[in-house]
């Protein structure tokens, strides 16, 4: 009985992503892929030809980079705006700021990306703001996304804005289920702001803290729209990161195999930062 | 243990107790409007590039890249709106992402409700395999999915097709809408269920007619998260589908940009517009979204 209502899904799953999941890594011992001359097992030569390419390990530093700059700030900006909607007010002024505070969430990877580049173009609203704030006056004014040592910044900056609300929504969550008579006990005790926080939100959002920080790395490791339509992995490979990578080797490339490899080590570094959180987190909820 | 550590510190003990209590009855405390300036400036900040989007997208086209920039456009026009819906082809674009994501949620939803139902209501063997394998999947990134997906689609004659775009969004949709919804169902009691059963429904009936109003907010949280999921999507819609008539938003908006030169004006006329559908869906699920979503996405 209960295999009839699991089926379908599973069914679903098990042809759309189980094979094709075999298939890549099926793919990443082979070369010559697709090829008229038919394909050649090698074996492991497409992980060793990976890792002789500088750009493998230039494309994973940036990805780290990347990847840990966006998790601090959406856990900086998310919780805070979480702490901060969670506070006593009226309950039409919380929806109205918790909409605002949405709203990056509900706009869609390519037009985050258009504005951001619209924006920080060097004719573009920020450096219009910080001539007109007296910041930027010498000079011409920065290219963010084309420059080499802002470019990074602007993709961390442009991930940060799209990104944070979905943490914030998880903050938010978490902090629902914190019981209201935990802070009441602890002001009748006379605890300060930053006691309550300290001793009754953080040590209660533990877990749920990294649960968010799992899904988030998972989702931002893996993010291919916004660096490929901003930068595009460039100037140089600045922003070069690890989806584009796969992607470039397959559709620009044509090394099938290499992009394959790549992929799978997309998968296998994720999964290693899974297992790690998932550790962490069962040690939390244990002690 | 919290309120141990916390009872430590005790000291003073009715006395805030009175405090609050009547700033309670005050409506306006200086505190509250602090924090509502303090949150009203980084509205401000956060709506910044929304509100450059917009501005941009009424100035005529030779005023978009000015340098320095006025703040309002000083001859708004809707020009560029004009030229989006000049053209039949943006209509057919706009329509395409909402039969997309609109099939996708359809199957997505129901697969992932079905599944979740067995998965909350049942024991049985394979279980943790089960969810092991669920919560595996939703870790696959997309863009190592592409090629063999490419293959995939070719070899069913489906390659440029929109039954290729929603069986690839249903397929990343349904670990998540199985996940939220489990457990979802798994906070609704049983016993409402079992009163049912006695009067003689089948189990199909009871989740329609039980389980799905119950669970109506994790529902549509799930839905909404479907819908995103593939409305967003670039990535597959670039790999799978070539032709005009085919084209979602995302790669229509995306197609402006020419080799040699950008369509500005259209593309963020066609960007505000893009954004109003997601933005609507919100305003009419948000007392839902809260609820529903939060619970799946937090407990997993």
């Amino acid at each position: 009985m209960p295999y009839a209502f699991v089926a379908p899904a599973i069914l679903v799953m098990a042809v759309l992503m189980v094979f094709p999941m075999g298939r890549m890594f099926h793919m990443s011992l082979f070369q010559d892929l697709f090829a008229r001359v038919g394909e050649r097992f090698v074996g492991f030569e497409n992980y060793a030809d990976l890792f002789q390419k500088e750009l493998f390990w230039i494309a994973l530093m940036n990805s780290i980079i990347f990847v840990g700059a966006s998790l601090i700030i959406h856990q900086i900006v998310g919780g805070g705006l979480a702490l901060l909607l969670t506070s006593r007010m009226r309950g039409s002024l919380r929806t109205f700021f918790r909409a605002i505070f949405i709203t990056p969430w509900l706009i869609i990877p390519a037009v985050v990306a258009i504005t951001w580049v619209l924006l920080l173009d060097h004719r573009g609203g920020f450096n219009s703001m910080l001539r007109t704030l007296g910041i930027v006056e010498c000079c011409p004014p920065p290219e963010w996304f084309g420059d080499f040592k802002l470019a990074m910044p602007a993709l961390i900056a442009t991930n940060g804005w799209g990104g944070y609300p979905l943490t914030m929504i998880m903050w938010l969550a978490g902090l629902q289920s914190i019981p209201k008579d935990h802070y009441e006990a602890a002001s009748v005790d006379g605890a300060g702001r930053w006691r309550r926080f300290r001793h009754i939100t953080l040590p209660a959002m533990g877990p749920t803290i990294l649960t968010i920080l799992l899904l988030d790395t998972i989702y931002t490791f893996r993010n291919w729209d916004l660096p490929f339509l901003t930068t595009g992995g460039g100037p140089g490979d600045t922003t070069m990161v690890l989806p584009l990578l796969t992607y470039r080797e397959a559709f620009i490339g044509f090394n099938f195999g290499i992009s394959a490899a790549s992929a799978v080590m997309i998968l296998l570094i994720t999964a290693f930062f899974v297992f790690w959180f998932l550790r962490i987190r069962g040690r939390l909820l244990e002690g | 243990m919290i309120r141990n550590a916390v009872a430590r510190q005790s000291g003073a003990g009715a006395a805030p107790l009175a405090g609050r209590g009547s700033l309670r009855r005050w409506p306006v405390q200086p505190e509250a409007i602090v924090r509502s300036l303090i949150l009203l400036a980084l509205a401000a900040v956060v709506m910044y590039p929304i509100f450059w989007l917009v501005t941009n997208s009424l100035r005529p086209n030779g005023e978009i890249f000015k340098h320095p920039a006025e703040w309002l456009p000083p001859t708004p026009t809707l020009e560029a709106y004009g030229k989006v819906f000049g053209t039949g082809l943006w209509l057919r674009i706009f329509l395409n992402s909402y039969f997309v994501a609109g099939a996708t949620t359809l199957v997505a939803v129901t697969l992932g409700a079905l599944a979740a139902y067995g998965m909350s209501r049942f024991t049985f063997r394979g279980k943790r395999a089960l969810e092991f394998f669920v919560v595996g999947t939703q870790q696959i990134p997309p863009v190592a999915m592409i090629i063999p997906f490419f293959a995939l689609v070719r070899q069913f004659g489906l390659y440029d097709t929109h039954l290729a775009l929603i069986i690839t969004y249903a397929s990343f949709a349904l670990p998540l809408a199985i996940l939220m919804l489990t457990t979802y169902f798994a906070t609704i009691p049983i016993e409402l269920e079992e009163s049912a059963f006695i009067d003689g429904a089948g189990r199909l009936r009871m989740l329609w007619t039980i389980m799905r109003p119950l669970a109506l907010p994790g529902i549509v949280a799930t839905g909404v998260f479907a819908f995103i999921l593939s409305f967003q999507d670039l990535l597959f819609a670039v790999q799978l589908t070539v032709s005009d008539d085919m084209r979602t938003i995302p790669l229509g908006i995306v197609t402006l940009i020419g080799q040699q030169n950008v369509d500005w004006h259209q593309m963020l006329a066609a960007s505000v517009l893009a954004s109003i559908p997601l933005l609507v869906l919100y305003a009419l699920a948000q007392r839902y979204l809260v609820s529903g979503l939060t619970l799946g996405a937090v407990k997993q």
